[in-house]
């Protein structure tokens, strides 16, 4: 009878005991790379998440200095989200020094999400300083393809459920519904974009590859004469002569961290629109990772 | 000395042959770099143009805490005369429990380095000649920790990151010293202050985040030369205070000021110690991705009651091509020492990384 009794008490405490460290677990402690990132955890994460980014707004990835603040924030982390193909290979030397073996390469804190990313601009040949700064694994700049923001959100999502599988079904029905979201505005913005078709376009640096394969946009050139090389007069001066020679409306494209005499004054030059947008989330108000493509999109369309 | 050299450029080549054949393969092979450092100057007394150093990295992972950086150089000394020398060669444990108990989940946080090692005092000694904002080192550190080269003892060193809110290092390290060493015909002449015996250096490195943009860095240094010594007057010491100030003014701009002040106690055969003070103050600015200027002040007294007090200005353009090659130009003037332009090629080949320091 009491050993009865005894074992329903236990029973009620177990549960109670469950309920009260389900409610006051503490959340997730995630660090992503930029915000795109973290906007996209956020909403796989929500709130059993705790978000933050290493690099804040739209900045080049190229040329971030590392600082002991951006160690704080790994230092806690259970989880590290990566952009990975070699463009931030910076963040190794601050695993290093945050030494939190969680976030070490291999461990399930640790996630590249480049992985399942069908890359471009692989170089085929031998590549040296010559062509500028070629990146061996190929172009890093994948998550501004939206298709692509969806398999970040995948991996994302399947690492979360693996770190915290008591909340499996809360991840994949938020996976779910970004997807679909993804998939909604996706008509959205390429009816507002499809006019551009027949633009051509020029961009600062090869930043939109990903961007352009989604929308159906064409480059026919750079201001650079080669990666990470500013322009020079004479490659904007045989640019010039090639755009004149096209009759189809034209476009200047830039990344807002690029300089913007230099795309203004070859806008005017060749009478195309200069549009220079930032291409990361917290810049310009731009809150998430739908929303800075609400904003490229209107900026480009306008 | 010369077939160690050729064996070992050959080896980098056929590394490096290797590499390229099997780009898109899976390797095993280490992160092999090569770094060169083109120095001309000119004074009112000499020109001179000099191949002052091509250092040949590998750093590989050994286990998934467990990193090796191998640094080695060729030198050229102001005989002319080339060396080929191991500046740094380190492993780095990053999780030092987590190695010798794989299953454990606690994380202390405590890291160990074994090897050699350029001296973790103040921000600049640690620093190769790519990293560097100026061409030379102020003069302090070229005094208090071994000319253009760097204090680079052996020995082993134990990191811990403080439980506090704002960034906070504690370094503890035990080495032999092994400072630059040039044979000039039968002299032999030691070019940075003398460490005999065993080295204990201490770092506090804090680090304290303003805003979004703005962080100030401030580090306590400390060494102990000959730390065996029965009797105190037989040590060097050195205290020092680093102070770094970093705002990001735009996306691709940015401020900096740097200052750093060392005293030195030296200890001469029972004698009374003399003393000696010096520091250096610069502004660095970064004025877009490819160009960045710079202005320091440096200074450093008398040894004890000996010697000249000596102080330095320096301004310096730098043009940026990629993240490891660049183009410099220094102009150093001031008191008690030679007006000197110099010109600086530093280029990289091959990855190469370093730890935040």
């Amino acid at each position: 009878m009491y050993y009865n009794k005894f074992k329903h008490f236990l029973s009620v405490l177990f549960i109670l005991t469950c309920l009260i460290a389900n409610l006051y677990a503490s959340p997730l402690k995630v660090v992503a790379i930029t915000e795109d990132f973290a906007s996209i955890a956020k909403s796989i994460g929500g709130d059993k998440v705790e978000i933050k980014s290493l690099v804040k707004g739209s900045r080049n990835l190229h040329h971030i200095t590392p600082k002991p603040s951006m160690v704080m924030m790994m230092r806690k982390a259970d989880l590290l989200i990566r952009l990975g193909m070699d463009q931030d290979s910076w963040i190794d030397g601050l695993i290093q020094v945050a030494r939190n073996n969680k976030i070490f390469f291999g461990k399930k804190g640790y996630l590249d999400c480049s992985h399942e990313i069908k890359k471009r601009e692989i170089p085929t040949t031998h590549i040296n300083g010559s062509m500028g700064d070629v990146h061996k694994s190929g172009n890093p700049h994948y998550w501004l393809n939206p298709n692509n923001g969806k398999i970040i959100a995948r991996e994302i999502k399947d690492r979360l459920v693996i770190m915290d599988p008591q909340n499996e079904q809360f991840y994949s029905d938020n996976y779910i519904s970004f997807s679909r979201k993804i998939d909604l505005k996706l008509k959205e913005w390429k009816e507002k974009i499809a006019p551009y078709k027949d633009f051509q376009i020029v961009t600062y640096h090869k930043v939109w590859s990903y961007f352009f394969d989604v929308f159906g946009l064409r480059s026919i050139g750079e201001l650079e004469p080669l990666p990470g090389i500013p322009p020079t007069s004479r490659h904007l001066m045989n640019l010039e002569t090639t755009l004149k020679k096209i009759q189809s409306p034209k476009l200047v494209l830039a990344a807002s961290f690029y300089p913007k005499q230099v795309g203004e004054s070859f806008s005017k030059k060749i009478d195309a629109k200069y549009v220079s947008v930032p291409i990361n989330v917290g810049s310009l108000g731009i809150k998430s990772y739908i929303g800075l493509f609400d904003y490229l999109v209107e900026e480009i369309s306008k | 000395m010369k077939k160690s050299i050729m064996a070992f450029l050959m080896l980098s080549i056929s590394f490096g042959s290797v590499q390229a054949q099997t780009k898109q393969t899976a390797t095993d092979l280490p992160n092999i770099s090569v770094i060169g450092n083109f120095l001309g100057t000119h004074t009112k007394n000499e020109t001179s143009f000099d191949v002052k150093e091509i250092e040949f990295s590998f750093q590989h992972y050994l286990y998934p805490s467990v990193k090796a950086d191998i640094f080695a150089a060729l030198h050229k000394e102001d005989s002319g005369e080339r060396h080929f020398e191991l500046e740094e060669g380190y492993i780095t444990f990053s999780d030092l429990l987590g190695v010798i108990i794989p299953d454990s989940d606690l994380n202390l946080g405590i890291g160990a380095l074994v090897g050699k090692k350029l001296l973790n005092v103040g921000k600049i000694n640690p620093l190769h000649p790519e990293q560097r904002d100026f061409v030379n080192r102020p003069i302090v550190i070229r005094q208090f920790l071994g000319e253009e080269e760097g204090l680079s003892p052996e020995g082993a060193q134990l990191s811990y990151l403080l439980p506090f809110d704002f960034f906070s290092q504690l370094e503890m390290g035990y080495w032999t010293a092994s400072s630059h060493e040039e044979e000039i015909g039968e002299e032999h002449e030691e070019s940075s202050i003398e460490y005999s015996n065993r080295i204990f250096n201490t770092r506090l490195w804090n680090s304290f985040t303003i805003d979004n943009s703005k962080e100030l860095e401030v580090g306590f240094s400390y060494v102990i030369g000959n730390v065996g010594a029965a009797i105190d007057t037989d040590k060097q010491t050195i205290y020092g205070m680093d102070i770094t100030y970093t705002h990001e003014l735009s996306t691709n701009q940015e401020l900096k000021f740097q200052s750093e002040l060392y005293q030195a106690l030296y200890g001469d055969d029972g004698e009374e110690r003399a003393s000696q003070s010096g520091g250096f103050l610069s502004g660095f600015m970064k004025l877009n991705d490819y160009y960045q200027t710079g202005i320091r002040y440096g200074f450093l007294g008398k040894h004890g009651d000996e010697g000249l007090v000596t102080n330095q200005w320096s301004i310096l353009l730098t043009r940026q091509l990629t993240d490891t090659s660049k183009f410099k130009i220094q102009y150093n003037t001031g008191e008690n020492v030679d007006n000197t332009l110099s010109a600086q090629f530093i280029f990289g080949m091959g990855p190469h990384s370093h730890v935040l320091q």
